[in-house]
């Protein structure tokens, strides 16, 4: 029989289970993602509180697969719109898709409930989702070396421009038979430093993630992007 | 499987029926109320065969166009949004709303695999065009998909709508703040309107 109390817990997800009951997916400081019960929770103040992007602390118990839920406290919910809601729903889509189950991912923990809260007070969303992907590849162990040349070993020349490649890493470029892609290395360097200050290193932060994850997401797209607000989703450069 | 089986793992899809609850319905139907199991049995089959959506508010009817859209009476400046054909009966039941729906049948959930298309939002679009309200009013749940989805739909017939008003939610009837919980009175302060 598990017991855990008051666990820094992030709401993923919710949908209604039975007759009154809520299966909430979460992820945990400690216990990693985890699926619990709570009973009567349709209709009642401590089911109002289970609300996807909901920071709190949760207290539960039992064995096997489904833990049920008991006592939530210090709830912090987040009511997120447009493209706030649109970024915080990539942070989670992304953390059920990669994230196994029970396996403690504390930095993740920390950054996707930051990203959250960032999002919450209205900053801009591709400067809190890029250091969010960033953490969440390094902690899935598919951390990308922005400061050393993959195949020379060499450091990263501002000066230079490099290709990637998502198994390997960065590969200095020279113009003939150069790859589609190519990425200046004063980018990288920022990257690397976690200085997303330029609009610039922003999108070619955001163009590296993306095909960093998506050997691991698969075909499925993502749905997230969806939910961006039908008149910005045009023509916008933007992840999700 | 023998047919009492079939029936207590069928009786199983229900709300809240599990293993014995299924059982004590199958003997009940069974032995004391096989007239009553018939009807049941019909109205199921009937339920099933010829309830479909309406083709402008897709809420459940037998009819191309439910009772409520073919009403005339009602006034055509008002379209409200809700999730579920349980949400226009409440609605109605409580009076005072004597406009046109539209039913969602959910909300946008992208881990559900939920987006605009399955909510069949552009359905919404041809109606608003058809129907050009003076006002739409988002009745979504006041949960945060609830919220994401009404802020999404605003968005989307925004230009050719001149009112699109959200339900007011946050302090229950009779409640006190000191009982209330910090989610709602956020949203309650959000959500306040002029007195004067
Ligand atoms: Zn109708």
């Amino acid at each position: 029989m598990t017991r855990v109390t008051d666990e820094p817990t992030l709401v993923l997800h919710t949908r209604p289970y039975e007759d009154n009951a809520l299966m909430v997916d979460m992820l945990t400081l400690n216990e990693g993602r985890i699926s619990a019960v709570r009973k009567d929770a349709r209709g009642s103040k401590q089911g109002n509180n289970l609300q996807v992007f909901s920071l709190l602390k949760a207290s539960w118990f039992g064995r096997g697969e489904v833990m049920t839920l008991t006592r939530l406290n210090d709830v912090r919910a987040h009511w997120l719109n447009g493209e706030a809601a649109a970024a915080a729903y990539y942070i989670v889509e992304l953390v059920v898709r990669l994230v196994r189950e029970r396996e403690p991912v504390p930095l993740i923990f920390a950054s996707a409930c930051e990203s959250i809260a960032l999002l919450g007070d209205g900053q801009p969303t591709s400067s809190v989702l890029r250091p969010f992907e960033h953490t969440l590849l390094t902690e899935l162990g598919f951390g990308i070396d922005f400061s050393q040349d993959a195949v020379s070993g060499a450091r990263i020349q501002k000066d230079q421009w490099y290709g990637f490649e998502p198994s390997i890493g960065f590969e200095l470029s020279l113009e003939e038979g150069a790859p589609l892609e190519r990425y200046a290395g004063a980018h990288l360097l920022a990257i690397a430093n976690a200085d997303y200050g330029s609009g610039r290193t922003r999108a070619v932060a955001q163009r590296i993630f993306q095909r960093a994850l998506e050997p691991h997401l698969g075909y499925a797209p993502l749905r997230s992007r969806e939910l961006l607000p039908p008149r910005a989703s045009q023509g916008k450069e933007m992840q999700p | 499987m023998n047919p009492i089986a079939q029936l207590i793992t069928a009786l199983q899809i229900l709300p809240g029926v599990g293993a014995k609850g299924a059982q004590r319905m199958t003997l009940q139907l069974l032995q004391r109320n096989r007239d009553g199991a018939r009807r049941l049995a019909l109205a199921l089959s009937e339920a099933v065969d010829n309830i479909g959506e309406c083709a402008f508010c897709r809420t459940l009817t037998d009819q191309a166009e439910c009772e409520l859209c073919l009403d005339d009476r009602r006034d055509p400046n008002l379209l409200c949004i809700v999730e579920s054909p349980a949400d226009i009966w409440a609605i109605e039941q409580a009076g005072g709303y004597r406009g046109y729906y539209f039913v969602l049948h959910g909300h946008l959930s992208p881990i559900d695999g939920v987006g605009p298309e399955q909510l069949k939002l552009d359905l919404l679009q041809q109606r608003v065009a058809v129907l050009q309200p003076q006002e739409v009013i988002l009745a979504t749940n006041a949960t945060v998909e609830g919220e994401t989805t009404a802020h999404y739909i605003g968005n989307l017939i925004g230009d050719r709508v001149t009112n699109v008003t959200r339900i007011a939610h946050g302090v229950p009837l009779g409640g006190e703040l000191e009982f209330i919980d910090g989610g709602t009175i956020v949203h309650a302060l959000q959500g306040r309107r002029n007195l004067n």
